[in-house]
């Protein structure tokens, strides 16, 4: 990793590419967190600024265009963090008294924090003693990506191709005292001018006069050599620190938009997990929210004995979600075997989370198709009965086996039925009870033998 | 105390007998389970991992009757790392995630320490920087490293490996043995790899047809093929398995030594060839 570019880096780190995040952590958190600390005073903000940049840049990769400094433009991400970071704190950061005092409380937002910070601090005293033309440009660079995402570059500069725009370039202080005593030689050009170790440490002690610590901040943008020199001033313990918070971050997996209402409606994070394992609740929704909608429209559209069309098809929407929860980790079954979670637990919990959406969705549905109002109701016990018949045949069978026996057996069952007395023989309150019976023995065997033998589909 | 004990066990797919009533039992140690296809190696791994009940006798782990009750055999998968021959992972995991859900099934309820044990194994399996990798996305080697990491959450007592070395190369083996060889506890490894079981195991189990053939330490079945494998010009009379080396001589496992040849040191291998040759026992429980 080490012998490429930021932007081969980045491109990596679009394609999910962990290792080449952690070498733009290691390569730029030195300066970046350097130049943050000199914005904040507060490390612990200054740190969480920059875990928050590294996961942006994690997300984000692609946005960038690949018309600048990959480094300025890391930048300009880590300030507009920080400044997220201000906004949410309840505290200002801390800047001259007189100044916040001269600001309404109204407008003082965390730019306007960080703007006073620097055009009222030392920095700002220097930057007045500059002509109007530097001082333009030093401030829109100073001020960062703040106000520029691309950072480090004017808003009217055309996009660069790499090479160093006026901005980024390190500031002729001629005639100045801008430049930092002693280190920086009064009128020096930018040609081979370079923060080196001693100066990165002066930066980073507020040692620097103002100009100084401009020239030093246009300069790292843009220059590797110098953002590399910063990484000496900060120890591998931090760097590491920040790596393992933005590692943590990104390998944590995150449930399925359709489970987050589920984490506000309080279903435990452990339950989250292992319904949100390999699209385990993902698909059972889709199938069924894609079989009440396909049982609703044929049975809609279809000329011929509707009633008994949606009796035949309503009760398998159920059953097929319930089976699609069981099949998105049917393939770990070995592995979930030797664990000690409850078979049982795993297997209601699965097929909970199925039905809450197939029956109502389908009854839904039942009830908007006109000329099925007879038989809205009456699917619902068959659908539970074949529901309860695939949880215990999914102890010898895999997933969809289970669902094409029964989705056969009950077609058959229900075209002879309704072949022999019309739907009444699915509707009457005869076959509705003995159906209803026969869920609890059902029930009680797929119990039994969860917690005896190995469930098929529940892991174990 | 003896980590798992199984006490005349068996096991009958149909009218197939995979394995014969068997009684061994295990203690603190690498273990290495040898023996072809069909064997009876996986059935034994599987009947220890209680991933399927046996036909007759008693399984105990870590104290805990898996035959038993059921609240004894979740006693016993809470001291059990087990990892399948073959593990399929379900489309749409990230390694991080496929542990995060093995974990919650291992009863990992707290999210911080879940995940903290979650980085720690793929820490162990040098995986700590592809967590967010999608598992379709990991090489051959990986995904075995990764269902290797799996069985080593909550570093288990009895860790059961089903051929974990296969589609590893030569530094990952390397690696995992390092791994293995310092683990507390038992680790039963099956695998076709005599050199792993020479360079790792305190104790070689010989399966053949669903009996123990040999159940001893790896200098034993050493001991075993002591002055049985030649080195010469020619092929040794009745030999088992002859080969022409790289320097040019034959070597000979089994059979007359020709007045050209000289013994040799056996290797594991040679042990195991010599060991199935030799005619099977019929009867009596496996000791």
């Amino acid at each position: 990793m080490q012998h490429l570019t930021d932007t081969e880096l980045l491109d990596l780190v679009t394609q999910g590419d962990e290792p080449a995040l952690r070498e733009l952590v290691e390569r730029h958190t030195g300066w970046l967190l350097l130049r943050l600390r000199r914005r904040t005073g507060d490390e612990a903000l200054a740190q969480e600024a920059l875990h928050d940049a590294f996961l942006t840049v994690w997300r984000r990769a692609g946005t960038f265009r690949g018309d600048g400094d990959v480094g300025a433009w890391l930048w300009g991400i880590a300030i507009r963090q920080l400044v997220s970071r201000l906004r949410k704190r309840a505290a200002p950061v801390p800047v001259s008294a007189r100044v916040v005092s001269a600001l309404s409380p109204t407008v003082r937002s965390a730019e306007d924090e960080l703007l006073v910070a620097v055009e009222h601090g030392s920095v700002g005293d220097a930057l007045r003693a500059l002509s109007p033309e530097l001082r333009q440009v030093l401030q829109a660079t100073v001020i960062d990506g703040a106000l520029d995402p691309r950072g480090g570059r004017t808003a009217g500069d055309p996009p660069g191709n790499g090479e160093e725009s006026d901005a980024d370039r390190p500031v002729e202080v001629e005639g100045a005292a801008a430049a930092r005593r002693g280190v920086v030689t009064v009128g020096a050009t930018n040609q081979g001018w370079h923060v080196d170790q001693p100066l990165w440490s002066a930066y980073a002690g507020g040692r620097l006069d103002a100009a100084a610590e401009v020239s030093v901040e246009a300069h790292v943008a843009s220059c590797a050599d110098c953002r590399r020199a910063a990484g000496a001033t900060v120890s591998p313990a931090t760097v590491e620190a920040v790596w393992r918070s933005v590692q943590a971050e990104i390998t944590r997996p995150e449930p399925p938009r359709a489970l987050r209402w589920l984490r506000r409606a309080g279903v435990g994070e452990s339950e989250l997990v292992l319904l949100g394992a390999a699209d385990a609740v993902t698909l059972p929704w889709l199938t069924a929210i894609g079989g009440a909608v396909a049982c609703a429209l044929v049975s809609g559209l279809i000329g011929w004995r509707q009633e008994a069309v949606f009796l035949g098809l309503a009760p398998l929407v159920p059953m097929l979600a319930v089976v699609a929860a069981f099949d998105a980790t049917d393939s770990l079954r070995e592995v979930g075997a030797a664990t000690p979670y409850s078979k049982l637990r795993l297997a209601l919990l699965r097929t909970t989370a199925a039905l809450a959406v197939a029956l109502p969705v389908t009854l839904l549905l039942g009830l908007t198709v006109p000329g099925l109002h007879a038989v809205a109701f009456s699917w619902l016990v068959p659908g539970l009965a074949l529901s309860s018949g695939a949880l215990l045949l999914l102890g010898w069978l895999s997933p969809w086996a289970s669902g094409g026996v029964l989705t056969l057996g009950w077609l058959t069952t229900v075209s002879v039925a309704v072949g022999a007395g019309g739907t009444g023989v699915v509707t009457g309150g005869v076959t509705q009870a003995l159906l209803a019976v026969a869920c609890l023995p059902l029930a009680g065997l797929v119990a039994v033998r969860a917690t005896t033998r190995t469930l098929r589909g529940a892991e174990g | 105390m003896s980590t798992a004990i199984l006490d005349g066990v068996s096991k009958t797919y149909g009218g197939t007998t995979a394995l014969h009533p068997t009684s061994l039992t295990l203690e603190s140690a690498v273990v290495g389970l040898l023996g072809p296809n069909g064997a009876g190696k996986t059935t034994m791994q599987r009947l220890l991992a209680t991933a399927m009940p046996p036909t007759t006798g008693r399984i105990v782990v870590a104290g805990h009757e898996v035959t038993g009750s059921h609240a004894d055999r979740v006693q016993a998968r809470r001291r059990i790392g087990y990892l399948p021959q073959e593990v399929v992972f379900p489309r749409g995991m990230t390694a991080f995630g496929f542990l995060d859900y093995i974990a919650v099934l291992k009863e990992w309820k707290d999210s911080g320490r879940r995940h903290r044990e979650v980085r720690r194994v793929l820490e162990l399996v040098q995986l700590d920087d592809s967590g967010s990798m999608k598992v379709t996305k990991l090489s051959g080697g990986q995904r075995r490293r990764l269902s290797i990491a799996q069985a080593l959450l909550g570093a288990p007592e009895l860790l059961i490996l089903d051929e974990p070395t296969t589609g590893l190369d030569p530094e990952q083996r390397a690696a995992l043995r390092g791994l293995l060889s310092g683990l507390p506890g038992t680790v039963l490894i099956s695998t076709h790899q005599t050199e792993d079981v020479s360079a790792l195991c305190d104790r070689v189990i010989v399966l053949d047809g669903g009996r123990v053939r040999f159940d001893g330490s790896v200098p034993d079945l050493l001991a075993t093929a002591a002055g049985r494998v030649h080195l010469g010009a020619t092929p040794t009379p009745g030999a088992v398995h002859t080969w022409k080396t790289g320097n040019g001589l034959i070597r000979s496992v089994g059979g007359q030594p020709a007045p050209d040849s000289s013994s040799v040191d056996p290797s594991v291998e040679d042990a195991y060839l010599l060991l199935r040759a030799e005619p099977q026992p019929t009867e009596g429980v496996n000791r």
